[in-house]
C-alpha cells in the first residue's frame, strides 16, 4: 500500500479503527464549572478508586487524573463510566451525580492579577517565576529613546484533525497500549511513572496518527484512567477524545501576554532589553509549561545582538485547561513579541522596518544574554532575503510586513532507528513517530541512496516500545535532522556489518539475507538556524481579503524531500493566519468556554489559503544529513509579518491576537 | 455521532407523516439534517421520534406557474443556488444560497429545513421576509397557509403547531430585483448579520421594498418601517441613509462574541448601503 493510498484514500488504521472483543468505551463526567468545591460524587470511577498523577515533574499543585474534592477548569474529569459500546457510554454519564459548589472562577491573565489566589498556600496566582539575564539600570545603558508595549498572543487549540485518544488492553500480565503518540516511548515511561508499574509490563504500539501539533507529545488524566480500567476490569478499553471535549479539556497552547521595553540609540541600535512574559499556565502543574515559557524567554532576541536583556517569566493561575504544546511551543510567541517591538520601534523612529532589522542583526554567530546560543549570522541572511523579495521596490508599492527570525531545533540528544531486513524487504522504525509529516518519503530516498535499493524494498513500520525500546520523540523541528542522521549513520553500520561478514557490501547481500540493525544518533545541543518571512496583504473596505501572499526564505540546510516541505509550508501558513485572524479559546467571565466546536474555535479553511513563494536556500547543517529543521517556522514568522501587513492598512497597532472582525472593520 | 436513543420513521407520503405527527407531539420531523442532527450529536437535545420526510416524492420540486414560484420545503440548498429561473427572477433568494455554509452542507440542507429550525443566523427565512413569501403548512386538519412575516416567532420557535409540516414555499414574481449581503467570520459560515434587500422600481422609484435581516435580533426580522419609508422614493444617498436609520431601529442587538452592539449597527448601515447600490449586479 503506497503512502497516498493509505492516507489520502481512507486506508489508514487510527485509533477508532481499533475493535477489540469485549472491549469498554469509556466516557468521563467532566466539571461544567471553572472552579468549585466537590461536595460528593455518587456512581462512576472516581478518585476514590485511582488516586493517581500524570505529570512527570514534582511539586506542588499536580492535577489529579480523575478530580480529588476539587476542580479547577471546565472539562476536568470528576468521574469515568464504560459501557459497552460509545452509546451506552454516553448515557451512562447521566447516572453519575455530582454536587458541586461553584467558586470564583479565574478566565484570564488580567483576571489573575485582579482576583484572590485559587490555592490558599498562595499570596497570588502565580505559581512560580523565573528570571533569565541580568537585571540592569536605565543608567547603566546607552539610549535615546524607549518603547514599551503590552502583546498578548491568546490561547490556541491545536485542533489535529484526529483528537486524543487511547486503547489500553491489559491481558496476560501485560498493558498493551495502543496510541497515537509523537514518542511512545515517552509515553510509556508516563504510564509506568502514573501507575507504578513495572516497565517490562506495559508495551506501547504505535498506530497511525491524524495529526498531533505538540498535543500528542504530552500526557493527559484520561490516558491513566483508560489504563487503570482495563487493570481493573481485564477488558480492552477505549478513549476517543470528542471535539468539544479537545477543546475543552485538552492542554493548550499560546496564552502568552508579554509587557516588552526596548531601549534604542537614535539610529536603530538596541542596548537594552527588559520585562515581563506571564503564561497563562492553567491551574495545574504541567510539564509543557516551563518549555512553553522557557523558550520564550530564553529566544526573545531572536536573531538580534542585544548587549543587555533581561527578563522576569511568570506562570500565571488560572480555571482553564492546564497549558500545553502547540506547533512552536514558545518560539512563536518569542518571535512575534519581539518582532512586534521592532516594528514599533521602528515606527517610533521612523524608520524602515528592514533597516532596523538590519541595523541589529550580526556579522557573526552569537551568545544572547538571555542564554540563546546563535549559531549562524543573521545579517547576510537578512541582506540575501530582502534582495530575493526585491523588498524596496515591493514596500513602495504593497503593505508589506516582515520577519527575521531564528529556529532553534530541538535535536538534543539525538534519536535513535533501528532497521530489519528480513526476506529481502527493509523495515525502518523511528524513534519518534510520525503525525502525517510524510517521514515515509524521506526514510526511502535516504535508505535508497544510502544502500544502493530501490526504494519499494524500503518500508517505514509502526513500532512499539518492545521493537524499539529507545527514541526521543517528533517535536521542535528536528524530525528531519535527527532521523534523516540516524538513518544514514545506521545504513553506514549496517553496511560495516555486512562488509565484516561478506567481505565487501552489496545491495544483493543484504536483501538476500537478514540483518538487524540499532543505531543510536547522538546529538549534544539544540541546533538552529535563521529564517525570513515576508507578507502582503490588501483588504477592502469590509477588512475582507482581496490578496494575501507568503513569502518564505527559509534555511533547511539540505532538503531531503520538497514535497514535504511545501506541505510543512503551506499548512504552517494557514494555521499561523488562523493565529492572527481568528484562531482562539474564548472563556466567559465565569470561565466557560465559549468557542466549543471546531468553527467557533476559529479555524480556517482553504479558502484562506494564501498564495506563496517559497524560496528554500540549503546552507548546509552539521548533521550527518546536513538538514536543518522547518515544522516550526512558518508558525515563527508568519503571524507577525500579517500583524504588520494589516497595520499599515488600518493605521493602528495590533498587539493582540487574534484581532477581531470589529477590530479591523471599526479601523476602515 | 452519539445521540441518545431515537425512534426513525420514514413515511411515503405528507399524509403518512401527519397520522404520524398527531399521535406523538415530541416528534421531529427531518429534512436535510444540517441543523438537527448535529443538535443530536451534541446532546443540546434529544428527541423520542424522527419523521424524515426526504423519502416523500413531490417535495424537492421547483415549479414556476403563472407569476409566481412554488417550491418545496425538500429543494437542497445547492439546487437553489443553481437553478437559472431563481437566479434571473429572484436573485436575492439564489445568492443567499451560495453563502450558506460549504457545498457538502449546501448538497444536503434543505430550504425547508432552514426555514422551520428558526435559527435567526439562518439565511433563508431573512429572504423569505424579503420576498413576502408564503408557507404551505400541512397536518392530519388540513392545510393552512402562513405569511413568511408571521412565521418567525422567537428564537428556535415558529408558528408551525405540533403535527404540522411546512409543505410547499409560494413567492410572487413581480419583476423586481435583490441582493443578500452576509459578513462572516473568517472562520465558519454563520452570519455575524446579513441583510436581503429586494425591490420593485417603478422608474426611478421604488415602488415595493423588501428587507430582512439575518441575526439581529431573536428571530429573523422584516424591516418594516424602513420598507414603508423606501416605498414611493427614489434612492437618494439622503433616502438610503434614513432607510438605513430605520433599519438599524428594527434590530434587537447585543454584545456578543461576534462584536459590539456599535459595531453592529455600522456594519449593517454598511451592508445594507452595498445591497442597495449592488441591486441589479452580478452577485460574487
Amino acid at each position: 500500500m503506497t503512502y497516498l493510498d493509505r492516507f489520502a484514500n481512507g486506508k489508514g488504521r487510527y485509533l477508532d479503527d481499533i475493535k477489540l472483543d469485549n472491549m469498554l468505551y469509556m466516557s468521563l463526567v467532566r466539571s461544567p464549572y471553572a472552579r468549585a468545591k466537590i461536595k460528593s460524587v455518587e456512581g462512576g470511577m472516581t478518585s476514590r478508586d485511582l488516586k493517581a498523577y500524570y505529570a512527570v515533574v514534582e511539586g506542588d499543585h499536580r492535577e489529579p487524573v480523575l478530580a480529588i474534592d476539587e476542580v479547577n477548569y471546565q472539562g476536568q474529569a470528576v468521574a469515568a463510566v464504560f459501557g459497552k459500546n460509545r452509546y451506552e457510554a454516553e448515557d451512562l454519564l447521566s447516572t453519575v451525580n455530582v454536587d458541586y459548589e461553584p467558586l470564583e472562577a479565574i478566565h484570564s491573565i488580567d483576571d489573575a492579577k485582579k482576583k484572590a489566589p485559587i490555592y490558599a498556600d498562595r499570596k497570588d496566582n502565580i505559581l512560580s517565576t523565573e528570571d533569565v539575564g541580568v537585571k540592569f539600570n536605565e543608567s547603566d545603558i546607552d539610549y535615546d529613546i524607549k518603547v514599551t508595549d503590552t502583546i498578548l498572543l491568546d490561547r490556541v487549540s491545536a485542533n489535529p484533525m484526529e483528537t486524543r485518544g487511547i486503547v489500553a488492553d491489559y491481558r496476560d500480565g501485560i498493558l498493551n497500549v495502543y496510541l497515537p503518540s509523537q514518542s511512545i516511548v515517552r509515553s510509556k515511561s508516563g504510564i509506568v511513572k502514573s501507575l507504578g508499574l513495572p516497565p517490562e509490563k506495559v508495551r506501547v504500539f504505535l498506530i497511525d496518527n491524524g495529526g498531533a501539533f505538540g498535543v500528542k507529545a504530552l500526557f493527559y488524566p484520561e490516558y491513566i484512567i483508560a489504563c487503570y480500567a482495563s487493570m481493573k476490569y481485564g477488558k480492552p478499553v477505549k478513549w476517543q477524545e470528542t471535539r468539544t471535549e479537545h477543546l475543552q479539556a485538552c492542554h493548550a497552547g499560546r496564552g502568552v501576554e508579554g509587557t516588552l521595553t526596548l531601549y534604542a540609540k537614535k539610529d536603530g541600535t538596541v542596548t537594552g532589553l527588559d520585562g515581563e512574559v506571564l503564561l497563562d499556565n492553567g491551574p495545574y502543574l504541567v510539564d509543557a509549561a516551563a518549555v512553553d515559557l522557557g523558550n520564550v524567554i530564553h529566544e526573545v532576541t531572536g536573531p538580534y545582538h542585544i548587549e543587555k536583556a533581561h527578563l522576569t517569566g511568570k506562570y500565571v493561575l488560572t480555571n482553564k485547561a492546564p497549558n500545553g504544546y502547540y506547533r512552536g511551543a514558545g518560539k512563536p510567541e518569542a518571535s512575534i513579541l519581539m518582532e512586534r517591538m521592532m516594528d514599533l520601534l521602528a515606527d517610533k523612529l521612523n524608520m524602515d522596518i528592514a533597516d532596523i532589522r538590519l541595523k541589529n542583526a550580526l556579522e557573526t554567530p552569537f551568545k544572547s544574554p538571555l542564554g540563546l546560543e546563535m549559531r549562524y549570522p543573521t545579517k547576510p541572511f537578512l541582506e540575501d532575503a530582502l534582495k530575493y523579495f526585491n523588498y524596496r521596490e515591493l514596500s513602495k508599492k504593497e503593505h508589506v510586513g516582515i520577519s527575521l527570525f531564528i529556529l532553534d531545533e530541538d535535536t538534543a540528544p539525538g534519536e535513535s532507528a533501528r532497521i530489519i531486513v528480513k526476506d529481502g524487504k527493509v523495515h525502518t522504525y523511528l524513534g519518534g513517530n510520525v503525525s502525517g509529516q510524510g517521514h515515509e518519503m524521506f526514510v526511502k530516498s535516504i535508505l535508497s541512496d544510502e544502500l544502493d535499493i530501490e526504494q519499494d524494498s524500503i518500508s517505514l513500520e509502526l513500532q512499539d516500545t518492545e521493537t524499539l525500546s529507545t527514541g526521543v520523540g517528533t517535536w521542535g523541528s528536528k524530525s528531519a535532522m535527527t532521523h534523516g542522521s540516524v538513518l544514514m549513520q545506521a545504513a553506514e553500520e549496517l553496511k560495516k556489518q555486512i562488509e565484516e561478514k561478506y567481505g565487501k557490501y552489496s545491495p544483493e547481500i543484504l536483501l538476500s539475507h537478514d540483518f538487524d540493525q540499532t543505531s543510536f544518533y547522538k546529538f549534544d545541543y539544540n541546533d538552529n538556524q535563521v529564517n525570513f518571512n515576508i507578507v502582503t496583504s490588501r483588504i477592502n473596505e469590509m477588512g475582507d481579503f482581496e490578496e494575501l501572499k507568503i513569502g518564505a526564505y527559509y534555511d533547511l540546510g539540505k532538503v531531503l524531500n520538497m514535497a514535504n516541505v511545501l506541505g510543512q509550508t503551506e499548512g504552517g501558513a494557514l494555521q499561523a493566519i488562523g493565529e492572527v485572524l481568528s484562531e482562539t479559546l474564548r472563556y466567559s467571565e465565569e470561565g466557560q468556554l465559549m468557542t466549543t466546536s471546531i468553527t467557533d474555535s476559529g479555524v480556517l479553511t482553504a479558502d484562506h489559503t494564501p498564495e506563496f513563494d517559497i524560496k528554500i536556500v540549503e546552507n548546509p547543517s552539521v548533521m550527518k544529513d546536513r538538514a536543518k529543521g522547518l515544522g516550526e517556522s512558518p508558525m515563527i514568522g508568519i503571524p507577525e509579518g500579517l500583524a504588520r501587513s494589516l497595520e499599515t492598512q488600518i493605521h493602528k497597532r495590533i498587539n493582540t491576537m487574534p484581532i477581531t472582525r470589529e477590530f479591523l472593520f471599526d479601523s476602515l | 455521532m452519539f445521540p441518545d436513543k431515537f425512534e426513525y420513521y420514514a413515511p411515503k407520503s405528507i399524509e403518512e407523516a401527519a397520522k404520524f405527527l398527531d399521535g406523538h407531539e415530541d416528534a421531529k420531523v427531518l429534512a436535510g439534517g444540517q441543523s438537527l442532527i448535529p443538535l443530536l450529536k451534541l446532546r443540546f437535545t434529544s428527541v423520542p421520534e424522527i419523521v424524515d420526510i426526504g423519502r416523500i416524492k413531490g417535495l424537492d420540486s421547483i415549479v414556476f406557474q403563472g407569476s409566481a414560484v412554488e417550491i418545496g420545503p425538500m429543494v437542497r440548498t445547492s439546487e437553489i443556488g443553481e437553478n437559472s429561473s431563481i437566479r434571473k427572477k429572484f436573485p436575492v433568494l439564489s445568492e443567499a444560497a451560495g453563502h450558506i455554509a460549504d457545498p457538502l452542507v449546501r448538497n444536503m440542507g434543505t430550504i425547508g429545513g432552514d426555514i422551520c429550525h428558526g435559527d435567526p443566523a439562518n439565511d433563508f427565512p431573512a429572504v423569505m421576509l424579503a420576498l413576502d413569501a408564503e408557507f404551505e403548512i400541512s397536518s392530519s386538519r388540513g392545510k393552512r397557509t402562513v405569511k413568511a412575516e408571521d412565521f418567525f416567532v422567537d428564537t428556535f420557535a415558529t408558528a408551525l403547531e405540533p403535527g404540522e409540516i411546512l409543505t410547499g414555499i409560494k413567492i410572487q414574481d413581480t419583476g423586481s430585483s435583490g441582493r443578500y449581503m452576509k459578513y462572516k467570520k473568517y472562520a465558519g459560515d454563520f452570519s455575524i448579520l446579513g441583510i436581503a434587500v429586494n425591490l420593485l422600481m417603478d422608474g426611478k422609484k421604488v415602488k415595493k421594498a423588501g428587507i430582512g435581516l439575518t441575526n439581529c435580533g431573536a428571530t429573523a426580522i422584516k424591516a418594516k418601517d424602513a420598507e414603508k419609508f423606501m416605498n414611493g422614493k427614489d434612492l437618494s444617498d439622503e433616502n438610503i441613509e434614513k432607510a438605513a436609520e430605520l433599519i438599524v431601529k428594527a434590530c434587537d442587538f447585543m454584545d456578543d462574541d461576534n462584536g459590539s452592539v456599535k459595531f453592529k449597527e455600522k456594519l449593517l448601515k454598511n451592508l445594507f448601503v452595498k445591497a442597495v447600490k449592488g441591486i441589479g449586479g452580478v452577485p460574487k
